[in-house]
């Protein structure tokens, strides 16, 4: 059974307007009809522009936004149906990372108080029930008090941050330790699910690579499975096994880290991957790029049919506005084929067959 | 004035801004580069490198109280050569649109907002070009058209909220462009906008190069970006340039060891998957004096007691003077491959230890 | 990770740059000679376990701000001379001792001289002993009618606040009620709303602190909602909700400490505006009817009949209202840039 298992899940946000009393005019679709699983012990990269949906998708999960419509299982229950409380309690199992290291703590807190908090609200730590009946009640408080001290100067540790940060406060601290404090936050927990949101996007190149490495030594040592949303594709798939691409609200592809860069299919993942640039001149110099033209559309009027047919190079009169694709393998895949593609024409696409119409795309730069 | 002169030579800059507190801080410390017509040259570096700074120094436009600018930047004018450290204000002003521009960040805030684009656009032809009415207008559509907006004459309408991120970048870069400057500084331009959007105003950047014949200085932190955009480039290090190199040596045998972790840091989409990043241990405020030193040597994996005698000269690699770098120990071509038997040589403490 | 000198690998040996160092010294040394001057070099980073919070970093700023200073030293002195008023006044303010030196309606009127420092009041009474006495009627109307003001605006303005970051619909629908009721109460003017309050229990002290005191309070509750809302929406709110902490729980240790600052700040401001506010409360007549209590603000009323004859009567409260007033807008503004987080290192 998957850890994470997401069931057509939509979040939609009320637009609202109104002199005295607010009317409902319209909903942004941030997330219009996702599903997608985690296995355990693995890494979902989900990666996406701006106001594709991504973060929304990801705070859904968690249920920090209302949930229009949808499942969420998570290992055997259905996150998406639990009473508020229920789900309060649920969070110790799921984590979140943010992207702004210095905005997601609070600036009055230090570090040892920001680390204990959620072993407190949760209430881990402390001995046995067993033990705990025979003992005193001032006891029983040292006892707490001391196993969550330790618990915390573990996962700092983990981090890479020493005990002697704990009363300190998070300005005095670089990015990249601030981060790092945020995923000890996470990790205090003992979560099996951590999502992390644009993890690195605020940091520095040398720091995002200390701060990717940390995530998966992490992994490793204590076989977590992440959810990492970001929107640079080079670090999804850097660090996922199974790489989801989004695209206005919904997938467009899925596949294994490796296949997706093999073999992109979806018209969207291939422009996407095509602007992703390389630090080495001769790859700069001679790779194809497809230049999308325009911007993404407003989600909350999404084009008809397919999303992307309005920016797609590869758009054909039919279908392509009027139905909307499903995720889908490829006709004729082998059995078990992991790589799915929300496009009506992804066979000829890959074939050939249909090619690039130039009036579509703003530029396809061919590599000299 | 020869024509062999470079467009812009900067010769040690220096920036130092005076604090009350924190005393003076050295934001920029002696760098040096030159610009030619057609080509783009690079300032790379992390947060804190002063690679921004460098750009406001030679635009004129750091504040003028508490600050040092020290060093020159001749710039070949039509009527004779300039030094744009010591030009007067006003002067600036002049020079600024006409003979250079700047492309920013943020373009939402560097556009005002309660001001339609084309009004926005047609002062600056006003003001340099001398342009009046009807045929500001048209040269302002124009101008908007060139730089890939759709519909120009409706655009000019518009209020920058209504335009996308892209588009007003777009907007910035034609207004940038409106006097044919000579020069154009672009100080992370792309940072702030989607990937796919970025392909876009990096390939609209090279065209104006190219066509133009601009020179551009090109101010990021994405080696990927200087990989496609920069002929030459300067990896800036605590305020001074530790490697200047063309694009392809760079690249293909960068020799100080900041180059090199920082290459080793950026996750490739070319590169097979489950390869390690070879990050660059600390951060930048790890550093000690120039003066005493080299500043990164705390980060350094290779350095030695000579790195901390005195500042490191810049030095030529191998007597090629157009690859220089600033290290007493570079790396020699056949240690980057045995990267994984130097990091075991790591000496230094814990990471970023240090406040 | 640290390799211990002796385990040094043996590719150390083909490594570059050491070699053309001495070989005699031991490598071990030589790399430990490094750490040591990198170390030195590096110099006083020493590890600060001690962190210092926001209050602690804003008063360390203060400190070397000159505007802060004279703020503190005004307002010190003000509080020094109001609680010791007693002890400093030479005389007894009420005491008319050289009643028959003043004729107001001959316009003679006992100027500074040697046992009177200020001169005389047109009732004979000794003007510095009666400055000094009225400093403790004056700051007590100031901080008791700010503190109703904050402590009624901060209770609404904190309620609404966050009802409506946390409350989801409900709490917006609160939020809207509290709002508009405070709107209302803006929507008249301050000084208005205290003449109704005088007018409703009578003119007296009370009245004066307690009709400066409910003018101030939409400014609070409008100010504390502000702060909280903007802080709502910051993502350490978020995270709170993610690690599961209850909505109370965010309200009242994230949300309201982080909120403070602007409150604060706007409360010494508050302390400015109330003595003005009572002074002119008092001069409208509303005030302590026993005119022969001093307070800055009916001395000031009772020396506009002699404004003419005698102005040094009404320039000594005018100047104590005027000083007073800026030593705590001084404080205030200069609290405020210390607490700027943009300031912040």
């Amino acid at each position: 059974m998957s850890l994470l298992d997401i069931k057509d899940l939509k979040v939609h946000f009320p637009i609202k307007r109104g002199v005295l009393v607010d009317r409902t005019i319209g909903h942004v679709r941030a997330v219009d009809g996702v599903s997608l699983r985690i296995e355990r012990g693995q890494t979902y990269g989900l990666v996406g522009e701006s106001g594709c949906g991504k973060t929304t998708l990801g705070r859904g999960v968690l249920r920090l936004n209302d949930i229009t419509d949808g499942e969420v299982w998570f290992d055997g229950r259905d996150l998406a149906g639990l009473d508020p409380e229920t789900m309060r309690k649920e969070r110790k199992n799921l984590q979140m990372v943010f992207q702004d290291p210095l905005g997601s703590l609070n600036p009055r807190q230090n570090i040892g108080s920001i680390l204990l908090e959620g072993l407190q609200t949760h209430k881990i730590g402390g001995p046995t029930p067993e033990e705990a009946a025979q003992l005193g009640r001032a006891e029983y408080r040292a006892r707490v008090t001391e196993d969550q001290r330790r618990r915390v100067v573990d996962a700092l540790e983990r981090v890479g941050l020493s005990a002697k940060v704990l009363k300190r406060y998070p300005h005095e601290f670089s990015g990249g330790q601030r981060q790092r404090i945020g995923i000890a936050r996470a990790l205090v927990l003992e979560p099996e699910l951590i999502i992390c949101d644009e993890p690195v996007s605020a940091l520095d190149v040398s720091i995002q690579a200390q701060v990717l490495n940390l995530l998966e030594e992490l992994q490793e040592e204590l076989g977590l499975t992440y959810l990492v949303i970001a929107h640079d594709l080079a670090v999804v798939r850097h660090v996922s096994d199974v790489v989801g691409v989004m695209y206005l609200g919904s997938l467009v592809e899925e596949a294994s880290s490796d296949d997706l860069y093999e073999r992109p299919l979806h018209p969207y993942t291939r422009s996407l991957m095509s602007a992703v640039p390389v630090p080495d001149p001769e790859v700069e110099d001679t790779r194809e790029r497809i230049l999308l033209a325009g911007d993404l559309p407003s989600p909350a009027n999404p084009p008809t049919g397919c999303r992307f047919h309005t920016r797609c190079p590869w758009r054909q009169e039919e279908l392509c506005d009027t139905e909307r694709p499903e995720l889908r393998p490829l006709n004729g895949a082998a059995e078990g084929s992991t790589h799915r593609v929300a496009c009506h024409y992804a066979e000829q696409i890959l074939s050939g067959e249909i090619q690039p119409s130039k009036e579509h795309a703003e530029r396809i730069v061919q590599g000299s | 004035m020869s024509s062999s002169a470079p467009l812009l030579a900067v010769n040690e800059l220096s920036v130092v801004f005076h604090g009350r507190e924190a005393g003076d801080v050295r934001a920029v410390d002696g760098v040096s580069f030159s610009l030619e017509e057609g080509r783009v040259t690079g300032l790379v570096g992390e947060s804190g490198c002063g690679k921004s700074v460098t750009s406001l120094a030679l635009m004129g436009l750091l504040p003028e109280h508490g600050v040092t600018v020290g060093g020159s930047a001749l710039m070949r004018l039509p009527n004779g050569q300039e030094d744009l450290l010591q030009t007067s204000r006003r002067r600036m002003r002049d020079l600024r649109g006409s003979q250079l521009a700047m492309i920013f960040q943020d373009p939402l805030s560097s556009l005002n907002p309660v001001v339609p684009i084309g009004r926005q656009v047609t002062e600056i032809l006003e003001r340099h070009r001398g342009m009046r009415g009807e045929a500001a207008r048209k040269e302002a559509a124009d101008l908007l058209y060139r730089v890939g907006i759709p519909d120009p004459t409706r655009r000019l309408r518009e209020y920058p909220h209504q335009l996308s991120g892209g588009m007003r970048q777009r907007a910035l870069i034609a207004m940038a462009v409106a006097c044919r400057p000579r020069l154009m500084i672009a100080d992370e331009p792309t940072t702030a906008l989607d990937v796919t959007i970025q392909a876009q105003i990096l390939e609209l950047l090279k065209d104006l190069v190219t066509e133009e014949g601009t020179a551009l200085l090109m101010i990021t932190h994405d080696l990927g970006v200087v990989a496609g955009l920069c002929d030459d480039i300067n990896v800036l290090y605590a305020g001074r340039a530790v490697e200047t190199a063309p694009r392809t040596p760079l690249f293909a045998e960068p020799t100080h060891p900041y180059t090199v972790g920082l290459l080793g840091s950026i996750p490739r989409l070319d590169a097979p998957r489950g390869e390690p990043l070879t990050p660059v241990r600390g951060s930048i405020n790890d550093n000690i004096a120039w003066e005493d030193g080299c500043a990164f040597a705390p980060r350094c994996d290779h350095y030695t007691m000579e790195c901390l005698q005195g500042p490191p000269p810049l030095v030529d690699r191998n007597g090629d003077p157009t690859h220089i770098h600033r290290c007493v120990n570079p790396i020699r071509h056949a240690d980057v491959v045995d990267r994984t038997v130097l990091d075991s040589t790591a000496v230094v403490g814990d990471d970023e230890e240090a406040g | 990770m640290p390799t211990t000198p002796s385990s040094h690998n043996p590719s150390e040996t083909t490594q570059t740059p050491e070699e053309q160092q001495p070989r005699d010294v031991p490598l071990h040394k030589r790399k430990a000679a490094k750490v040591d001057r990198l170390a030195e070099l590096m110099g006083d980073r020493a590890d600060d376990t001690h962190g210092s919070g926001i209050w602690r970093e804003a008063f360390h700023r203060m400190r070397h701000s000159p505007m802060a200073i004279t703020g503190a030293v005004i307002v010190l002195a003000f509080v020094i001379i109001a609680l010791c008023s007693p002890l400093i006044a030479p005389y007894s303010p009420t005491s008319q001792a050289w009643g028959n030196e003043v004729f107001p309606n001959r316009n003679e009127f006992v100027g500074p001289r040697a046992e009177n420092l200020l001169g005389l009041d047109h009732l004979g009474r000794d003007m510095f002993s009666r400055i000094i006495i009225g400093a403790r009627q004056t700051l007590m109307v100031g901080v008791v009618a700010t503190f109703v003001g904050f402590l009624f605006g901060a209770l609404l303005g904190g309620l609404a606040g966050a009802c409506s970051v946390l409350g989801g619909r409900w709490g917006r629908q609160v939020d809207n009620v509290v709002m508009r009721l405070i709107d209302m109460m803006l929507a008249l003017p301050a000084l208005l709303l205290a003449v109704t309050v005088a007018a409703l229990i009578g003119p007296s002290l009370t009245t004066v602190m307690l009709a400066v005191g409910i003018a101030q309070i939409p400014i609070f509750a409008r100010l504390l909602r502000g702060a909280m809302l903007s802080q709502g929406t910051r993502e350490y709110v978020l995270a709170a909700e993610a690690l599961g902490v209850r909505k109370r729980k965010i309200a009242l240790t994230h949300i309201l400490p982080n909120s403070m600052g602007p409150v604060i700040v706007q409360s010494t401001l508050t302390l400015a505006t109330a003595i003005i506010d009572a002074a002119a409360l008092s001069y409208l007549g509303l005030g302590n009817p026993d005119a022969s209590f001093p307070e800055w603000g009916t001395m000031l009323a009772e020396a506009q009949r002699f404004l003419s004859s005698a102005p040094s009567l009404a320039v000594y409260p005018a100047l104590g209202i005027i000083i007073t007033a800026l030593g705590f807008t001084l404080l205030g503004e200069s609290l405020r840039e210390a607490l700027d987080p943009k300031l912040r290192k």
